[in-house]
Order: structure tokens, then C-alpha cells, then sequence
């Protein structure tokens, strides 16, 4: 065995310091240790946490490994959705969504998405140039997007992002009860407020997937917490990490010119340079499982009942795979080894397709219509233990010579 | 009819293993259990009976690594 223990208590010292603001800000250098140094490391909370790229690609697509019996704590109602069960509930409510996303599918929702993004380009053109494009960008896209594709109006923006951040907190390691409130008030909203919505739904139903949602209860093939807790998440991944993709996206251009030339003359380039922002900027660092047998990582036998810690953002920066990890690189073989951002197997990321083409609309449109970006301020995050975000990120669109 | 399914594009998302039980399946360690039989790319031919639950397969698949070949 060769699991390095942080002994509790002891003056050792925590590898992974998921609650340090110098670790939140820039995990990367704590990760290389991992992966050099302890690739299976028995976190001080109790989690094996694994590091390196081909342990995190074989174990994220194990089925031995479960997320039915993970104790979510005050985020607990996540069992009511894909992300909390095994099979065979995951795959019933799998089915229910799968052509929900399917590249036809997501052919449709792209109009919505770039009405969406282009009527925020025509205000920056016509005013000042500026925009802090975390929310007003990359959020409100995103967001009416989702809520197209529900069938309903995008209403309660800003409430639902704060609310989706507050459950989020309570999704990483640790935790303390403020958390936990807001966390368990964050749900009670939602209950409430995804409620009324399918309420209203009932009485004048539609075609979004609320309605395919309330159809499949009627069916017997949901519960109503099923429901419920669907369109919650929903609501939270159509914005969550495919808004920090695009704030990823747009800070690199902000910062790289040519990088923002390349986007706009060589489309045979744009999906490379969107994986490469995935990979270097992995807004996801890691997902958790439970192992149910003795599960074997490297030389190490994890126990069964033992919750493992797989950072994507570790194996996406894995230098065995990647060659130099921390440049950014976009002409990178795919055959040396493809980014974990999306997950992979049966709990990989269904809204990829939609997700990519979400990013690939805004980027393509502000290199379609403007000379430039570049920064115009400071941005602000707000990272946890698990999710990189962008709170912040005030930007200066510059205008073609050739526009009037 | 034939089944193309590109090994390279796939990442296991089992989707077309729902869509299409008879034609589909993962291993022990979740990856599709057809990669035993091919690197790249995997071609066989499929019988008539299976196209509708085939057309699902590749139509919900999210990397889009399925073609059907009439």
C-alpha cells in the first residue's frame, strides 16, 4: 500500500487544501504534487483522492463505482436526479432526455442561443463597447437557451444563479452548517418556484421538455421529486460550467490576440481551441464516487464503502498526456489522449454537444463583429472546492476599422 | 443495412447501449464492449429487424460515432 495519509490532528500537512484561498485560486501546483507524488492520497476528510490521468479515465467509466449511495448531505435531493443513481434509474431518467440533446436537437436550441447572444452584441455596439460579459454574456445565453428548451420565459435569472451556487457549495468536501442552510434553502426555492412552473405547465401545456417531463410522471415514469429536481438540474447545468467555458473563452482571447485571430480564420480550428479551453480551464475539477467492492488504483487497494475524489482538472493537466499541460495549445494531437472536462461513460456530460455549440456561437460572433477584445478591468471569482467561476469579467469589444 | 462506429469519436456514454440493447453493450469496466473487435473503427452488418432501435442508437449517441449504411 502506498496511500499517503495527512494524519488528523498531526502538524501534516493537507495536499489538498480544498478551503485555502491560494488553493482555490490556483490548484494546478498542488495538483502536479498529487500526480508526481501521491497518486492515490488519503485526504484528511477521509476521500482517496486520485490525480493522474489514467487512473481518473479507467475509474470515471467503472460501473462497480456508485453515486446512488453517496452520502450528498444537505445536497441529498441531487439522488432524485441522473447525477445521484445507478442503474437502472439512472438509465430511465437517461432515456427521458436523450433526444433532448441530440445534434438535431441542438440544432434548433443554437437559433435561440444566438438571437440571444447577438441582441447583447447590437447593445455593446451601440453603447460604450463594454460588458461584463460572466453575466451578461455568458449567463443570459445560456440561461434563455435552458429555459427555451423547458418551454417557459426566462424569468428569475439572477435568483436562480445565486440559488445554483449555493446548493454548489455544498456539493464539495467539508462544509460548514452556513452552507448547509443556505444549501437547504436554496432547494426549498427551487421546490417552490419549479412548482409553480409545472403547475402553470399543467394548465397550458406546451412542447418543452417540462411538458416531456410531466408526461413521462403521468406515465410512471418519474416521481414528482423526480421532476422537480430535473428541471433543477437542468436549470443548473444549462448555465454552470458552459458559462465558465465561455468566460474561459473570452479571457484567453481578452489576453491572446492571435488566439482570437485564429478563431476567426481558421474555423477547421474553433472546436481544438474549445477543447483546449475545456482541458486547460477544466470548470469542473472533480466528481466523486463510492467504491462498492475493493477497487484497485495503481498499487493501491481501495476498500469498499470509501469515497473517491477523481480530479478531472489534475488528469486534464496530466503531463504524461499532454505534453507541456500548462500552455495553452489548441493544435495538441487528439491522439495522445482526449480532456476528462465532460466526464466520460455512463455519467458523461449528455448537454456536450449543446454546450459546445453554446460556446462556439458567442465566440464566433464577437470575432465576426469586432477587431478585438480586450480587458477592461479586473475579473472576480468565486471558485469552490469543485467548480471554477467567474463572477466578474468586464471586457472592451473593439470595433472593425471597416464598421461605420 | 450496416453499423459504422467510429471507436476514436466514442467515450462510452453508453447511450446507445438504452437505444438499442440487442445491438449495444458495455464491459466490466464500462467501455463499449465492441472495442475487443476493432481499434478504429468498428463495422458490422445488422439485420433489418434492429434499424429502427439502430436509428436511435446513432441518432442519440453525443459524440455522434454511429453512421447507419442502408
Amino acid at each position: 500500500m502506498t496511500v499517503t495519509t495527512a494524519e488528523p490532528g498531526s502538524a501534516a500537512e493537507d495536499l489538498l487544501p480544498f478551503r485555502d484561498p491560494g488553493f482555490r485560486a490556483d490548484p494546478y501546483p498542488y495538483y502536479a504534487r498529487l500526480r508526481e507524488k501521491h497518486p492515490v492520497y488519503r485526504h484528511p476528510l477521509g476521500l482517496y483522492v486520485v490525480s493522474r490521468y489514467g487512473d481518473v479515465a479507467r475509474l470515471i467509466r467503472n460501473p462497480t463505482l456508485s453515486v446512488q449511495q453517496l452520502d450528498f448531505g444537505p445536497a441529498a435531493p441531487i439522488h432524485h436526479t441522473v447525477l445521484g443513481k445507478d442503474a437502472p434509474d439512472h438509465t430511465r431518467l437517461r432515456r427521458i432526455t436523450n433526444r433532448w440533446f441530440t445534434p438535431k436537437a441542438v440544432a434548433k436550441w443554437s437559433q435561440v442561443t444566438r438571437a440571444s447572444v447577438e441582441a447583447v452584441l447590437d447593445e455593446v455596439e451601440n453603447g460604450d463597447g463594454t460588458l461584463d460579459v460572466a453575466d451578461g454574456l455568458a449567463l443570459k445565453c445560456t440561461f434563455e437557451t435552458t429555459c427555451h428548451i423547458f418551454g417557459i420565459e426566462p424569468t428569475e435569472m439572477d435568483t436562480i444563479r445565486r440559488k445554483t451556487y449555493e446548493i454548489g457549495l455544498s456539493l464539495g468536501p467539508g462544509g460548514n452548517d452556513e452552507e448547509a442552510r443556505a444549501t437547504a434553502e436554496a432547494f426549498a426555492w427551487f421546490a417552490d418556484h419549479i412548482g409553480r412552473l409545472v403547475a402553470g405547465k399543467r394548465a397550458r401545456p406546451g412542447e418543452g421538455l417540462i411538458d416531456a417531463f410531466i408526461a413521462a410522471r403521468d406515465e410512471g415514469r418519474m416521481t414528482e421529486e423526480e421532476v422537480v429536481h430535473s428541471v433543477f438540474l437542468f436549470f443548473a447545468v444549462g448555465h454552470l460550467d458552459v458559462k465558465h467555458l465561455i468566460n474561459h473563452g473570452i479571457h484567453l482571447m481578452a489576453r491572446r490576440p492571435d488566439l482570437f485571430a485564429a478563431y476567426r480564420d481558421e474555423p477547421e480550428a474553433r472546436p481544438g481551441i474549445i477543447d483546449e479551453i475545456l482541458r486547460i480551464d477544466t470548470p469542473e475539477s472533480m466528481v466523486v464516487r463510492l467504491t462498492t467492492q475493493d477497487t484497485v488504483v495503481g498499487d493501491t487497494t481501495v476498500p469498499a464503502g470509501e469515497v473517491l475524489a477523481l480530479l478531472i482538472a489534475s488528469a486534464n493537466r496530466d503531463p504524461e498526456v499532454f505534453a507541456d499541460p500548462d500552455a495553452f495549445d489548441h493544435t495538441r494531437p487528439v491522439a495522445a489522449g482526449r480532456h476528462l472536462a465532460f466526464g466520460s461513460g455512463m455519467h458523461g456530460c449528455a448537454g456536450q454537444v449543446l454546450a459546445r455549440a453554446e460556446a462556439d456561437i458567442v465566440f464566433s460572433a464577437i470575432v465576426n463583429r469586432f477587431s478585438g477584445v480586450e480587458p477592461a478591468g479586473e475579473p472576480a471569482y468565486a471558485h469552490t472546492e469543485f467548480l471554477r467561476t467567474v463572477t466578474h469579467l468586464p471586457v472592451r469589444f473593439l470595433r472593425s476599422p471597416d464598421s461605420p | 443495412m450496416n453499423v459504422e462506429v467510429d471507436l476514436k469519436k466514442c467515450q462510452d456514454h453508453g447511450q446507445c447501449v438504452y437505444a438499442a440493447p440487442d445491438l449495444f453493450a458495455l464491459d466490466n469496466e464500462g467501455r463499449l464492449s465492441l472495442r475487443s473487435e476493432a481499434a478504429d473503427v468498428y463495422v458490422a452488418e445488422v439485420d433489418e429487424g434492429s434499424a429502427e432501435e439502430l436509428y436511435e442508437a446513432a441518432e442519440v449517441c453525443p459524440l455522434q460515432a454511429i453512421t447507419v449504411h442502408e
